[in-house]
Order: C-alpha cells, then structure tokens, then sequence
C-alpha cells in the first residue's frame, strides 16, 4: 500500500544562508542586494516545432495576449511569460502554478506548434533585486548591463564562475531573474552572496 | 605635528599632518603621515638603504615615486599575508603597517651576502650558463637550489593566502587610461559630449603629475585644476573613476585587464576583496599613460641617495619630503632644471646644477640662481654607504662636489608598453631622444607625455582633442570649450647615456644588476640583437620590466655596434604592464570554487550517511556508505554488493546525462544517431543503444525509451552527457535539418534512483501508486512507463539493470529527490535495503561485464567491445562508413575478455598489461590491457576485464597481467566477460 509521502525541497536548501547572514544584519531595506528562490513559478521548455513557429507565435497570442519575442527579449503579464532561449526555444513560466498543470495548459494553448518539456524542478529560478543587484550580477556576467544596452525584458544565456545561465531583467529596479540547471545552484549561491557580500546580502531560501 | 622624520619640509604636500600613520620597518616603530607612501615615510625618516640587490646584493635605496621603482623592494606584512617584492613607492601607507626589508642576512646595513658583490668580476652576464653546465644532472640537484639561495629577492608566504580576490566586468564608450593633465583632459572631453567613460588611475591620487609639480592652469595650481576637472567627472552620471586600478593588458576586441587594489591600503580586508580583477571593454582607448624618467649611467650610480630628478620633485612637492640636505642635479635636459628650481624654492640646499650640455638657453639659464656648471658630467658618486659627494668631470678637470643625494635626469621615456600590446613596436623618436608609440591596438589614441608630447600645455592639447575624437567617431556630438590655458615649460633634452672613466660598476639595470660592463660582454659575444642582449644579461626581465633600464641599455648597446637606436630596436612588450598577484587571476575560483560542482537531488542526504563522494565529469557522487565496525572500504563495498545480490539496493543515478525527443522525426533521428535501431521500438519499452563517432570509433552508450508515439527519453553515461548533447545538437541543427525533431535535456529535472535486487519489486510496491502494475508480466525486464508515486507525485519507471538483478530505476521531479532516497529506505527496510555507491555500482557491471567509461576510451570500435552484433547492417547512421577501415575491423584487434587470477588469491589491477606466458614481458609482447578490475564478493576473488588481441578466440587460455610498478606478473585466465548469471535469469525474475 502506498502509505508514504515525498517533500518537495528546494535545491538551495542545503545552504544555510549563514554566510549571507553574516556580511548583513539590517533587513533587506538595508541590503545592498536581495536574492530569492522562486519555487512557485512553473518552468516549461517550449520548441517550436519544425517551421512553426509563426503558428506557435499565433496560439500564445490567442492563448496568453502575449507576443512570443523573436529575439533576446522577455515578455508577460504577471502570470504567464515567454523568455527567448535561441532561435525556435522558449522558457515558458507559469506563476503558482505546478510543473505538470502548466505544460498541460501550454500543450492545450499551442497544440502541435510545438514540443513542451516540464524544468520546473530541473531550473532554478533565483531573484536579485536591489541597488546594488547590478554591480554585484556585473561582477560574473560579461555582458553590459547598461540600461541602454540591457533594460527590462532584455535576456541572455551566458555564463557565472563557468556555470550556465539564463537570465532576464525583470524591471528597472532593478530586478533580475535567473535560470540556473538545479545540480549547480548551490554553487552559483554561493557566488552570488561572496559577490553581493560587500553591499549587503539579504537572502531568502525558497523551500 | 612634524613628528614624521627630520627630512619632512615644513610646509606643503598633499599630506595631512594631522594623521600620524604608524608603521614598522623590520620592527623597528616608524611614523608617516596620511598621504604617504612608505617610500616617502622612510624617505623622510631618512632611511637611505632599503634593499639588496639581486646578484651582488649591493645596498640599494628608493630611485623613483612610481611603479616604475626597480631598487626599494619590500616584504609586506607577515605570515600567510607576506608579500615579496614591493615596491615602496607604490604602498600607500596604512596605520599598522608591517614592511621588512629583504634579500639581505643579517641585516641591511651589513649583509654577509654582499660577499657575491666582491666576486662581480667573476660573475659577470651569462656566467650560470657557461660555468653550471657540467654534469648536467649537477643543475637541478646543486647548482640549482645554490644559485637560488644565494639570488633572488623576497619570500614567498608559503602559506595559502586567507584573502578573497574576485572579477568584474565594465563597460564603456570610452577608457582613459592615466589621469594626468592629458587623461583629465580626454576624459571632460569625452564626459561632456555624454558618452560613458571609465578613467582608470593606478595612483591613490588622481591627478598624475600635476599632483607633483607646481605648473599651472589657467592662473592656478596645476592641482587645483585637476581636482576641478575629478569633482566634473565624478558629477557625471556615466563617468566612473577608478583609483588604485592598473591597467595591465590590451586584448582583442577592446577588451583590457585592469586590477583594482580594493584594500591593499586597509589594515583588514574585511567583507570586501583585496583585489579585483577587471575586465573592462571599451569602444575607444586613450592612453594618457605619462612617460618615466630615465637614468643616467655612470660609476656608483646605483648608490643609495641616487634619485630621479623628477622623483626628488615629487617628493618635495607631493609628500613635503627632500631627498637629501645638499642634492647634487645632474642632467641632459631641460627638465631636470625644474627639479633644482623646485628644491631650491623649498629652501633645499643645491649644491650643483650639472648638465651635460655646454651651453643652454638664456632664459633658462636665468631660471635657476644657484651654482651651475654646463658641460660637466658626474663621473661617479662617492660613499661609504650612501652618496656622500659626487666626482665631476668638467672642461677644466675633475671637481668633487659634496651632496647627499644626487638628482639624476636621463631624459624622459614615453610609457609606450599598452600601445604595443598587439605587436606594435616603438618608433625612435630624435627630437625626444625617445621611443613613442607606432602602430596602435585598434581603436586606440595616445595623448600626452604618453605620445612624447612632454610638456603641459601640449598635454592638455592632445587629451582634449583625442577625447573629442573618441567621441566624435561613435557618434557623440561635441560642443566648442575652451581648453585650459598653461605655458609650453622648456623641454630640451640633448641624448646623453653613458659616462665612462669611472672604476666603478655603471648599472643599467638595477633590479637585475646588470652593469654597462655586461651589455658590452653581450656584445663582444655576439648577442647583440636586443632579444638575445634581454636573454643573455637579463636586462629588464625583473619585476619593474626594466621601465628605467631599457632605453639606457638598448643605447649602449646601439653605441658599441654602431648602429643607431632605431635600428637596435626594442624587445616585445606584452602583458601585464606590472606583476599581477595570482589570486587576482584566480578570483573566486580556489579551493572548492576551483570549478562549479554538480549535487545530486540526494547528496545532503548522502552526506547524512557519511558517504564519501568521488568526483565524476562535474558531479559528485557517492562513493560508498560506511557502517560501524567496516575494517576498510573494500569490506564496505563488498556489502553493498551482497546486500543488492541478496536483497535490495538503493543507488542514485541522476548524474546520467538526460535528453527528451520529441517529433514525428525522433525515431528516424535516434536510428541515425545510434548504431542499432529504434523506429521498431514499441511505446512502454526502452532499449540498449551504442552511437559512434563520426570516425567509427563508439562515442557513448546508454538507454532509450518510448515514452509515446512521438515521444522519447535517452540517457548518456555522466562522463559524456555534455558532449553527446552537443553532438545530437549538431546533427539536428547542421546535418539534417529536415528533420523534425525538438531536443531537449532534462538532466535536471529527474531525480532517478537505480532500485536493484531480488525485493526490488517488493520495495517499489510500497511506493507506487495503484492501480500501477508491477508485476513481471505487465511490466517485464526492458519496460518503460509512466505512473505517480506516494500518492500522486508524477513518476517514470524504468525496468533497467546495470547490475544484473532484478532492477528498476524510479525518477521523480528532482526537488522530491532527497525525500524520495529516504522514502525508498524506509519502504525497503523490512527487505533489507541499503544504499549504495559508485564503488559497488562498478563491481557489479565488471561482474555483469558492462562496458564503461574504462573501455569506452575513444580507441575502441563495436566490436571491440563485444558489441559487434547490435550493428545494423539495414540503415545507415554515424561512424558506420568509417567503421568499416581495414585497421577498425582487422581479426587480431585487442577485444573485450574476462579474465581471472588463476590463484585465486592474487589481486588483479586494472592498468596492467597482458602479455603471452612464452614471451617476455615487455612492450614487444605487449597484447592488450586490464581496463577494469574489481574483488568480487560474489566469487569471493578478484576479477577484471580487459581488451586482447584476438580476445573471444582466447578463452580458457593463461597470460600474464603484467604491472611491472606494483605487483609484478600475475597470471591470469582469459574467459568470457560475464562471471554472474550469463543466462539472464535474474534480471528478468
């Protein structure tokens, strides 16, 4: 008999946060940077399929309102967005929503225009926001972040302390969200808060 | 307040006497003020010696106010935090700092090594190579550790370095790199028309040399106008100003490296770096990096109290400090006038004004009311110890002019090195006596003393217009300002080098001790090409690159081979202009942060049981799982093994590399991919694959499953998941294109736990939900499916088996992974299940006689690996044409065996070679390798695998294994590579 039950944990939950704790101690009104686990957000991988991505573009519009963008760019609504992955892939995301709910409603929306794959526990998505949140992601990502080079919905796949990543500006904050394989988040938090340490880190754990 | 050394002026300086900076100097309690380097506080505290020198270890004191300083090197602070080599003119003086000085035993003042210095002549250049050749085996083990003892300069820490350093990346339309007059002025120029510009200054103090002379700007202080232009900038809101950062490098593409001293000047680093490491990519460079003062060469000129003549002004001027009571100037310019005038209006005695022309300007000539003598040459300067008088050869005879330090002005070198970092080389330039920059890297404009524009009203000129063009050509639009107004200062120089007549060592090359005496050896020995000059004397190799030494040494050299300077030419320059620490290269990457590491869904869990963790590619993995009262790892592992061959075990698997396929074209991709074939796979199977190179050699291994009609789930080994994904990437993208097919990895999203042994099914039961059958019929060896899990989490069910048991691999979404392991523990408790590792993971498929990562080494084909009949001869797919070369199908290719000790007690290791029991063991016999060995719990001795020449034909026959560097010959059996359960039976139970 199936009496057992399984815990989701986040991949961040092994960190402690102990050492963010320790370079601030004044909330995160006085951190210089905040980062966040996001575990409420669903993550799809969405591929066109071949030639159909003027098909596909058409479905989210009818389905979600939203221009599927055709270039490095982020777009949604607050509770659906599409992040450009390369040439034919999305990030699809999908707010409090589960993994497996999400691609079902992506699959409803897009049909076979394209291939949905769940990453909702295969990503992690980390929030960094704060005055600082620029200088302290400048300090990995060799991208200019200039606001006139990268601004909200800007997005890029790059590279963190030889990690891969998939990030977006979120708003003119500003606030940053990145995508990051779960295996190395724990390593790329690490960063992140030795990064952020000399402006102030307010971290908060997921789950 | 003028408690910081009797050589303090009374007045002036950007000092503040206010702060009193208490340091140690070989722990002896000094004191400086704010705004001193340590070079101006000993200076001031007339400390005259201050270092060794390399070789002869000759008393050596401050020269230069730059990084340019080849004699007053110092260790810094102490313990992990020790570091060699610094240069006193560039550590900005802190409260508590710890200097020492180095290279000497047992002290300074009197250092026995000073032995090396009376056996100069019979060191001269060259000498280590032409006496220490012999035994050669004699220069590693004597020479070597000798010659090191005796030479070189600081220590090293020894220790591991518990500061942190990390990267940054900046962005910019235009970098100034130098804020003198030049670099300010490029910098308003750029900064007014709005673009973004980054001015870079290695100093603390912005300003360059405005901040050590008394020119002025527009009717005031030549400073006063730089902190005008600083506090413009700084109001900017796209300007950023770096102090203390050192541009070391030009790369491709506008990319520089600069370091960042973040707090090199603190007493604790505290939460912030000490240094950083900047990459910085501008559209536009202007290098407004000033020019350095060269020497001049004559006896005895490397004497402590030996100074640059602007260096002495700098002092005076910037730090209120005087070299000396009575300086002597000597000089072949203009410039070095500006140092008597200054000195003499801080009311420091000049003894004399020496200039080697015979006759200057009249307006210059008024310009300094002490004693002059034109046409005169400092011959040699004179001690005991420090300079005491200097010998002066004038038209009337030999003159001895007492002084205790002697301000030397060789005439001005434009600081060219990052104009040359893409391979330009310096132009000679004879109205300067100097090298300017040639060919620039691309995109970059050289302004100021930089381009050998040596006065400050052509400064302020060149940096204007080039931060006008550096904007105009991107697009900005300038408006009209007017330009600072100051006057053209005399700048004359006559080219004048060296002064023979003199007993005494003339030193080229101070850091390195190298005398106009070696070059002139160089020469007569025929290294005369400047390449050859470096190499052979070591000329401007030391930590200073030779900033003060080159010029004079190339001019000698130039001198003793008749040819011009031009044509002597200059040696490379490359990156960094000055050392770089190695930590600041390193960033965050040290220790654990080397390289990023991949967890597994349940390694906090693991590490609760105390497994150890082996590295795999990227991954950790656990390596096996300790219990009390385990004599060593073997016993360990071998547990493992007989509790999965005799209950059940519990193994994560997540690390396998992890794609979905999806499209009605996946199957016809997957059968071009791998050699077997996949179109005719029902949905709710998964089969075995092999896909080879392009070269016909296999790639990976692995299983696919058909999830549905058009869609698939593959695995590849951890070791290659990267590399397979890319491939598979390739050949969709670049070879067939048509194909619809969307790839995908979801090597992160599955938690998979390989779930193995005769109370597999038993343990899994307590876990999957109904109405989900488990039993054999429904969901046999090779199955595939979908179900939940605990009572709705959605799960993948795999009937796979790498260890020859009945065998499942169970994956659910990665963040129930960890509570998925405990799940499984406590649901197989009553069966007897326990975790396992990679160790016993590997002992199971040698005993299965599963190929992996050991035999899949990139050298052998299909068959080699006794897979030869999983080759579909009906389609084509990747590696098939290659495969087919005679050497890839040749009858005696070493193949997959088994092979056993035939005394059973004897250990089998893989690496050993197997050679034939006639022949000698030696490569000529050489017939194949053990790949993998293991013990076996299950047979109770050790068993291996192997690649034979021949192999399948061999078996029953006896080898050696032979391990020449560990346990000598071990005969061994060959036999089929399977020693559990041939038939199967197990894993379809």
């Amino acid at each position: 008999m199936a009496s057992h039950t399984l815990t989701e944990r986040s991949n961040l939950s092994a960190h402690t946060g102990a050492s963010a704790g320790a370079t601030h101690h004044g909330g995160d009104a006085a951190a210089g940077v905040v980062i966040a686990e996001r575990v409420d957000v669903a993550i799809c991988s969405m591929l066109a399929r071949r030639g159909a991505t003027d098909r596909l573009a058409r479905a989210v519009q009818s389905a979600f309102a939203l221009e599927l963008p055709r270039t490095p760019r982020h777009t949604g609504d607050g509770a659906v967005a599409f992040a450009w992955a390369g040439p034919g892939q999305w990030l699809a995301l999908g707010e409090r929503m589960s993994g497996p709910a999400f691609e079902q409603q992506l699959r409803a929306a897009v049909g076979d225009a394209a291939s949905i794959v769940d990453q909702s526990h295969g990503r992690t998505l980390i929030r960094l926001t704060g005055p600082r949140a620029r200088d302290t992601l400048a300090k990995g990502v060799a991208i200019d972040l200039h606001p006139s080079a990268f601004g909200p919905g800007s997005t890029a796949s790059t590279v963190i302390a030889y990690i891969g990543i998939h990030f977006w500006q979120f708003d003119a904050a500003p606030t940053y969200e990145l995508s990051v394989a779960g295996s190395f988040a724990l390593d790329l938090l690490d960063w992140l808060i030795e990064a952020g340490a000399e402006f102030g880190v307010g971290y908060r754990a997921g789950r | 307040m003028t408690q910081s050394g009797p050589y303090r002026l009374a007045t002036g300086g950007l000092i503040d006497r206010r702060v009193a900076m208490r340091f140690t100097l070989d722990e002896r309690r000094m004191r400086g003020l704010a705004g001193d380097t340590l070079a101006s506080a000993l200076l001031a505290a007339g400390e005259r010696a201050i270092g060794r020198s390399f070789k002869y270890h000759r008393p050596r004191g401050v020269m230069t106010a730059g990084p340019e300083e080849p004699s007053a090197l110092v260790e810094l602070r102490a313990d992990a935090r020790r570091e060699p080599n610094s240069k006193a003119t560039t550590v900005e003086l802190y409260d508590g700092l710890a200097a020492a000085t180095q290279n000497c035993w047992p002290h300074v003042r009197f250092d026995l090594m000073r032995l090396n210095s009376l056996l100069a002549p019979f060191i001269p250049a060259g000498f280590y190579y032409k006496t220490f050749m012999w035994p050669a085996s004699f220069w590693e083990r004597v020479y070597e550790p000798l010659i090191r003892r005796a030479a070189g300069l600081g220590r090293a820490a020894g220790a591991a370095d518990p500061d942190t350093y990390e990267h940054a990346n900046a962005f910019c339309d235009v970098l100034v790199v130098g804020s003198g007059p030049a670099g300010l002025a490029a910098a308003l120029a750029a900064a007014r028309a709005g673009a973004r510009v980054i001015l870079c200054e290695d100093d603390f103090v912005l300003g360059g040399r405005l901040a050590a002379e008394r020119h002025e700007i527009d009717g005031a202080a030549g400073f006063a106008w730089s902190q005008a232009a600083i506090a413009e900038l700084a109001a900017c809101p796209e300007v950023r100003l770096m102090r203390r950062t050192m541009v070391f490098g030009v790369y491709d593409g506008g990319v520089h490296g600069a370091i960042e001293r973040v707090a090199d000047h603190l007493p604790a680093t505290a939460s912030r770096p000490r240094q950083r490491h900047w990459r910085i990519v501008a559209r536009r460079t202007i290098l407004a990096a000033g020019a350095i003062e060269r020497g001049l060469l004559f006896g005895g000129n490397d004497r402590p109290g030996n100074v640059m003549a602007a260096a002495a002004r700098t002092y005076a001027n910037r730090f209120a400090v005087s070299v000396g009571r009575r300086v002597a100037v000597n000089t072949n310019n203009d410039d070095g006038w500006r140092t008597a005038i200054d000195l003499a209006a801080h009311g420091v005695e000049v003894s004399a004004l020496i200039d080697t022309r015979a006759s200057v300007p009249a307006a210059l000539a008024a310009s300094f009311k002490g004693r002059v003598i034109l046409g005169g040459q400092v011959v040699s300067s004179k001690g005991p110890g420090s300079v005491r008088a200097a010998v002066v050869q004038t038209a009337r005879g030999r003159e001895t002019i007492v002084c205790d330090a002697l301000a030397v002005s060789g005439g001005w070198n434009p600081n060219v090195a990052l104009a040359c970092h893409h391979d330009g080389r310096p132009v000679w330039r004879d109205a300067i006596a100097a090298f300017v920059p040639g060919a620039l890297p691309k995109g970059t404009i050289v302004a100021g003393a930089a381009n050998g524009s040596l006065t400050l009203a052509r400064c302020l000129a060149e940096g204007d217009a080039a931060g006008r063009a550096a904007v105009e050509q991107l697009g900005f639009r300038t408006a009209a300002h007017a330009l600072p107004k100051a006057d053209d200062e005399p700048s004359e120089v006559t080219a004048f080098w060296h002064v023979g007549g003199s007993a005494k060592s003339a030193f080229v090359d101070f850091q390195n001790d190298v005398t106009a005496a070696d070059i002139a050896l160089a020469a007569r020995e025929g290294f005369r090409s400047v390449e050859h000059l470096k190499r052979y004397t070591t000329l401007g190799m030391a930590t200073d690159q030779g900033r003060t030494a080159n010029v004079n040494g190339l001019a000698v050299m130039a001198a003793l081979t008749g040819r011009g300077i031009a044509e002597t030419g200059t040696t490379r320059y490359r990156p960094p202009y000055n050392p770089v620490a190695i930590g600041a290269l390193a960033g965050h990457h040290r220790g654990k942060a080397f390289r990023p590491i991949r967890r597994t869904p349940s390694h906090a869990w693991a590490e609760r049981q105390n497994a150890p963790f082996v590295e795999v590619g990227p991954w950790l993995r656990a390596q096996y799982f300790p219990r009390a009262g385990e004599a060593d790892w073997l016993a360990t592992v071998a547990r493992e093994v007989r509790t999965v061959r005799g209950a059940v075990g519990l193994c994560d698997v997540s690390t396998l590399g992890k794609i979905e396929l999806h499209g009605p074209d996946a199957a016809a991709f997957l059968d071009r991919l791998y050699v077997n074939t996949f179109s005719t796979l029902p949905v709710g199977r998964a089969r075995y694959g092999l896909m080879l190179r392009e070269d016909g050699f296999a790639l990976d291994d692995g299983t696919v499953s058909r999830l549905g009609e058009t869609r698939w789930f593959m695995t590849t080994t951890t070791a290659n998941a990267g590399r397979v994904f890319q491939h598979m990437q390739f050949c969709h993208q670049v070879l067939w294109p048509e194909l619809d097919v969307q790839v995908v990895s979801v090597t992160d999203q599955w938690a998979q736990f390989s779930v193995a042994g005769p109370r597999a099914r038993d343990t899994l039961r307590a876990i999957v939900d109904p109405p989900f059958d488990l039993g054999n019929a429904a969901f046999p060896h090779m199955a595939a499916g979908e179900c939940t899990v605990a009572g709705g989490v959605p799960a993948r069910l795999y009937r796979l088996s790498f260890s020859g048991e009945l065998a499942y691999e169970i994956a659910v979404p990665a963040r129930y992974g960890s509570s998925l392991a405990e799940t499984l523990m406590r649901a197989g408790e009553p069966h007897g299940i326990a975790p396992y590792g990679t160790e016993a993971l590997a002992v199971m498929r040698i005993e299965k006689g599963h190929v992996a990562g050991n035999e899949l080494d990139g050298r052998t084909t299909a068959r080699d690996l006794g897979l030869g009949r999983m080759v579909s001869a009906k389609k084509d797919f990747i590696g098939r044409v290659m495969a087919q070369r005679p050497a890839l199908v040749a009858p005696d290719r070493m193949t997959l065996i088994g092979l056993k000790p035939v005394d059973r007690t004897r250990r089998l290791r893989a690496g050993a070679h197997l050679v034939p029991r006639r022949d000698a063991a030696d490569a000529a016999h050489d017939e194949g390798v053990v790949t993998s060995a293991a013990f076996s719990p299950s047979l109770a001795h050790w068993i291996g695998l192997g690649l034979l020449a021949r192999g399948p034909q061999r078996h029953g026959e006896r080898v050696w294994a032979a391990d020449p560097v560990r346990d000598g010959m071990v005969e061994v059996e060959v036999c089929p590579p399977c020693f559990i359960d041939p038939s199967g039976e197990r894993l379809r139970g």
